[in-house]
C-alpha cells in the first residue's frame, strides 16, 4: 500500500472522529446563558461560589438592600433613599449559574399576563440616529439562534466531512498518477501572471479562511485555550487582517475572471467530465476529455468568483452597517456571509487536494507554470491538442533515449 | 365608607384617562376645563368680564362680526394696534395658523440649555411641526428642510417634522433655538468657545406684533405662516 | 437572590427624557452614545404611548450568545456586563439585542465600530468597584452602593421602575388594577421570558 493511501487511512480515521466528536456536540447544544459573576458584600470569601440567597449572618445581602430600595417606588409620594450607603462587589465564580438561568425563565413565563406578544415595534425618536427609533426587534434572537447553531455546527460538519470524504478518497483509490509516467518534457501552462496572481489571491484567502474561522469559532475553540484576553487579542487582529486581506482578494478575483473566464464557460465536455467524476474512480487509462480547464476546476473558478462576489457584497454590508439594510437584512448578510465563506473554505480544501497530494503532476501548472506532457495528453487532451499546434516542441531536457 | 367612595378616594384627577370628570362637567353645560363661570367682575381691564376676541393674524374672518379684537389704543405713551391690524386679510397669503411652545430638552432662549451637551443631543436641530395632509400639498418629506414665511416679511429655514401631532391648518415651532439669522448659520459671530452645540432659527424671528391689552406681553403663541419647500 | 429588571410603565411616561439625560449626566456618556432613549409610538394619533428603552439585562442574553470574543458576561442577579477591553467591534450583538441596547461611537466598520458601550444598570464593568478606570469605562457603579440605577430613580412619573423583578411586577400589577388599564410590559417577553426562537 503506498504512503499516500497510509496517510489518507489516518486521515480519515482522525476526521472520521472529529466528525462524530462535532455531531454529538450538536445534538447536546444547549446554547443557554447563564451567570459568571457574583455580587457580595466585601467580606465575601474570596474565589467563592456561595450559594444562592444566602447571606453572611450580620451583613445585608445584595437581595435585602435592592428590594428595599426597590419597594419605595411603589410609594409615589417617597422619593427619599434608604440607609446608607453599601459596599457590595463583583467576583467571579457562581456555582450554578445554569440553574440560577433556568429559575429566571421559570419565574418569568409565570407572569405571563404582564407579558405583550413579542413582535416589531417602530416609534419615533428625537434623536436623529439611525435605529433610533425601532424599540423591539425580537428577530434578534432567531438570529442568534440561527448563527450559534445551524451556521456554526453545520459549517464544522461541512469542513471535516469534505476533508474526511477526501481522505477516504485518498485512501481508496490513492494518489492519482500520470497512466504513462512522466515523459520528462514539459509545456506552459500558465504564465507569469496568472500565477503571481493566484498565488496572491490563495494568499488572502487563506488569510481570510483563518481568521474568519476565527471569528467564528473563536469563542468555542480558542477561549478555552487562550483565554479572554487572548482572544480578545487574536479576534481584534483577526477582524483587521480579514477586512485588509478582502482587497488583494477581490482585486485577485477579478483578474482570474478577466484572464479565465472564457475558458471556464461550461461546455458539453463538462457534463461528460462529471458523469465519469474525471475518470478518477477507475483505472481506465482514457481519461474523459477536457480542454483548458475540466468540470472541476471550472465549478471551483465559479464558486470562487460567485462566491467572493456574494462574499463582497455581504462583506460590504457588514463593513458598513446599516448604510444600506436594515436589521433584517443585516442579519441575513452575516450569516450569507458565514455560509458563503464556509462553502468557499470547504471547496478550497478539495481544491488544493487535487493540487498537491491528490494529483501527480498537477502543482507543477501552478508553481512552474509547466506541465508534463503526458499529463497535459492525459487530464486536458483538447487543450493539449491546441497547444501543440501553436507552440513549437521545446523539450525542457534532451530527450532520453527509449527505455 | 361604601366602595363608591373608596374608589372615588383612589381616583387621582390627574392620572385619570376614563373621561369622567369631562363628561360630568359637559352634561352640566359646562366647558370641561375651567369651571365655565366668571367668577368676578374687573371693572378696570379692557374685558370685564372675558369674552373672545380673534387674534390679529387670524384665517378665521367668518368670526370678526362676533369677536373682532379692541380698536388701536393708547395707553399714554405707548401706542398698540389691533384693529388696524386685524382687518386686514393675510390669509389668502398666508394659509396656515402658526404657534410656538416648549421642548422638554431645553429652557427659554436656549443659549445656556443648549449648551449642555446631555441635553442638546436629545433635540438637535430646529424644525417646524406640519400635518401630513399640509405637508403632502406642499410636497415636504419628513425632515427636509423648509421656508416658513409669516406676514411681517420673515422668512425661516428650519427642518419639517412631519407628524399627525398637529392639526391640519397649524403649524407649530418650539422658540428655544437661535444662532440663525433668515436661513444663515452665524455661529462665526458667537465668541471663541462659546457657540452652543445646536443652534436653529429662533421662532420670534417669524411671530408677528401683538400684544396683551393689559400687560402688554407680545403675541407668540398665534399669528399667520405659509411653508415651502426649500 | 434577587433578580434585577427593567419595567417602563407605558401608560405613564410622558416623554420628558428624565431618565436619558440622568443616564448621560451621571456615566459622563459621549455624544452619539445613547444608553437609554425614550421611543414614542403612534405619535400624534390616540393611543400614543411612549417607552424608555435600554439594554433590558435579559434571561438567555442573546448579545452574549453571539459575542465572537465573549466579552458579555451576566451576573448572578440578572444584570448583563460587558468588557470592552476585549470587545472587538464587530456589532454582532447590535444584530442579536432585541432593543437596540449596544451603541458604537462609529458608524462604519473599517476596522472596528469602536468598543461597544451600554446601559449597564449603574453596575460599573469589570475592572475594579468604584477605581477610576471603571469610572471612566463604564461609569458609576450604583449597585454596589446598594442603590438603583439613576434612570429610574429619576423617572418623573414613576412609570420608569427598576430593581427586583418580582418587586417591579407586583407593582405593575398593583397600578393596572388600581387604574383599570394597562398594556403589558414592554418588551418583557422578549427579554425574560422563554421565546429564543420568535417566530416557531
Amino acid at each position: 500500500m503506498s504512503p499516500y493511501r497510509i496517510g489518507g487511512g489516518i486521515a480519515a480515521l482522525v476526521l472520521a472522529v472529529l466528525l462524530v466528536v462535532v455531531t454529538v456536540q450538536w445534538l447536546r447544544y444547549s446554547d443557554l446563558v447563564w451567570p459568571t459573576v457574583s455580587i457580595g458584600p466585601t467580606t465575601q470569601p474570596s474565589g467563592s461560589s456561595a450559594t444562592v440567597g444566602q447571606s453572611t449572618a450580620s451583613e445585608p445581602s445584595v437581595t435585602d438592600v435592592l428590594a428595599e430600595r426597590t419597594r419605595l417606588q411603589a410609594d409615589e409620594a417617597n422619593r427619599k433613599p434608604s440607609g446608607e450607603n453599601e459596599n457590595f462587589v463583583f467576583q467571579r465564580g457562581v456555582s450554578n449559574g445554569d440553574s440560577i438561568a433556568r429559575e429566571w425563565l421559570q419565574q418569568a413565563a409565570e407572569q405571563h399576563e404582564l407579558l405583550t406578544p413579542p413582535r416589531d415595534v417602530s416609534g419615533l425618536s428625537s434623536l436623529p440616529y439611525r435605529n433610533a427609533d425601532r424599540l423591539e426587534q425580537p428577530e434578534g434572537r432567531d438570529w442568534r439562534s440561527e448563527h450559534n447553531s445551524p451556521v456554526r455546527f453545520g459549517g464544522s460538519w461541512l469542513i471535516f466531512g469534505i476533508s474526511l470524504a477526501l481522505a477516504l478518497f485518498l485512501f481508496a483509490r490513492g494518489r492519482i498518477q500520470i497512466v504513462e509516467g512522466r515523459s520528462g518534457e514539459t509545456v506552459p501552462r500558465f504564465n507569469a501572471i496568472e500565477r503571481a496572481n493566484h498565488w496572491m489571491t490563495a494568499s488572502a484567502f487563506i488569510i481570510m479562511g483563518l481568521t474568519g474561522l476565527v471569528i467564528l469559532y473563536g469563542k468555542p475553540l480558542l477561549l478555552p485555550l487562550i483565554g479572554e484576553h487572548g482572544l480578545g487579542r487574536v479576534a481584534w487582529w483577526s477582524a483587521w487582517l480579514h477586512m485588509s486581506a478582502a482587497v488583494p482578494f477581490v482585486l485577485g478575483i477579478l483578474v482570474m475572471a478577466v484572464l479565465w473566464l472564457r475558458e471556464n464557460l461550461i461546455t458539453r465536455l463538462d457534463l461528460e467530465w462529471l458523469r465519469r467524476f474525471g475518470g478518477f474512480l477507475n483505472d481506465d487509462p482514457h481519461k474523459p476529455s477536457a480542454d483548458r480547464f475540466n468540470a472541476g476546476q471550472k465549478l471551483v473558478f465559479w464558486g470562487v468568483f460567485l462566491g467572493g462576489l456574494a462574499a463582497l457584497a455581504s462583506g460590504l454590508a457588514l463593513m458598513f452597517p446599516f448604510h444600506w439594510l436594515g436589521y433584517h437584512g443585516m442579519q441575513w448578510a452575516q450569516l450569507m456571509h458565514a455560509i458563503v465563506g464556509l462553502l468557499m473554505v470547504a471547496l478550497i480544501i478539495g481544491h488544493i487536494y487535487i493540487g498537491t497530494v491528490g494529483m501527480e503532476g498537477a502543482v507543477d501548472a501552478m508553481w512552474s507554470g509547466r506541465v508534463d506532457r503526458n499529463w497535459a495528453k492525459e487530464h486536458h487532451d483538447r487543450w493539449y491538442a491546441r497547444i501543440i499546434n501553436e507552440w513549437p516542441r521545446r523539450p525542457s531536457r534532451p530527450a532520453t533515449p527509449a527505455e | 365608607m361604601s366602595e363608591a367612595q373608596q374608589r372615588l378616594r383612589e381616583i387621582n384627577w390627574k392620572t385619570d384617562l376614563s373621561g369622567g370628570i369631562q363628561r360630568v362637567a359637559i352634561a352640566h353645560g359646562l366647558a370641561p376645563f375651567g369651571n365655565g363661570k366668571a367668577r368676578c367682575n374687573v371693572w378696570n381691564y379692557p374685558d370685564p368680564v372675558p369674552k373672545h376676541r380673534e387674534p390679529l393674524y387670524t384665517p378665521r374672518r367668518d368670526l370678526l362680526t362676533q369677536y373682532r379684537t379692541y380698536d388701536d389704543k393708547r395707553h399714554w405713551r405707548l401706542p398698540a394696534l389691533f384693529w388696524s391690524i386685524q382687518q386686514k386679510d393675510f390669509s389668502t397669503q398666508f394659509p396656515l395658523v402658526l404657534t410656538s411652545g416648549r421642548l422638554v430638552e431645553f429652557e427659554g432662549g436656549g443659549d445656556e440649555t443648549r449648551a449642555i451637551a446631555w441635553l442638546a443631543e436629545f433635540q438637535q436641530q430646529m424644525f417646524a411641526e406640519i400635518n401630513p395632509a399640509d405637508a403632502q400639498r406642499a410636497g415636504i418629506s419628513n425632515g427636509a428642510f423648509i421656508w416658513l414665511a409669516t406676514p411681517e416679511g420673515a422668512r425661516v429655514k428650519v427642518a419639517a417634522l412631519i407628524t399627525p401631532r398637529v392639526g391640519p391648518g397649524t403649524v407649530f415651532m418650539p422658540f428655544h433655538f437661535a444662532g440663525w439669522w433668515q436661513g444663515k448659520d452665524l455661529s462665526s459671530r458667537y465668541p471663541q468657545g462659546t457657540v452652543p452645540y445646536v443652534l436653529g432659527e429662533s421662532a420670534n424671528t417669524a411671530t408677528t406684533y401683538g400684544y396683551d391689552p393689559v400687560t402688554y406681553m407680545q403675541e407668540t403663541k398665534t399669528t399667520l405662516c405659509q411653508i415651502e419647500r426649500a | 437572590m434577587a433578580r434585577m429588571k427593567f419595567l417602563c410603565d407605558a401608560d405613564r411616561c410622558i416623554e420628558c427624557n428624565a431618565c436619558s439625560v440622568a443616564c448621560k449626566n451621571e456615566h459622563q456618556v459621549p455624544w452619539g452614545i445613547v444608553r437609554r432613549r425614550v421611543v414614542t409610538i403612534n405619535d400624534g394619533q390616540p393611543g400614543e404611548k411612549s417607552v424608555s428603552i435600554a439594554c433590558m439585562h435579559c434571561n438567555d442574553a442573546p448579545c452574549a450568545a453571539v459575542c465572537p470574543v465573549s466579552c458579555i458576561y451576566q451576573t448572578d442577579i440578572g444584570v448583563v456586563l460587558h468588557n470592552k477591553d476585549t470587545c472587538i467591534g464587530c456589532g454582532y450583538c447590535f444584530y442579536a439585542c432585541p432593543f437596540g441596547a449596544p451603541q458604537f461611537p462609529r458608524t462604519s466598520n473599517f476596522g472596528t465600530r469602536g468598543k461597544m458601550d451600554k446601559c449597564t444598570y449603574c453596575a460599573g464593568g469589570p475592572e475594579v468597584t468604584h477605581s477610576d478606570a471603571e469610572r471612566s469605562k463604564y461609569g458609576q457603579n450604583r449597585i454596589a452602593e446598594g442603590k438603583l440605577p439613576i434612570c429610574a430613580e429619576m423617572c418623573s412619573t414613576r412609570s420608569l421602575l427598576a430593581g427586583d423583578g418580582e418587586i417591579i411586577a407586583q407593582i405593575y400589577k398593583e397600578r393596572v388594577a388600581r387604574r383599570g388599564y394597562g398594556e403589558g410590559a414592554p418588551g418583557w417577553s422578549t427579554a425574560y421570558a422563554d421565546k429564543r426562537n420568535v417566530r416557531s
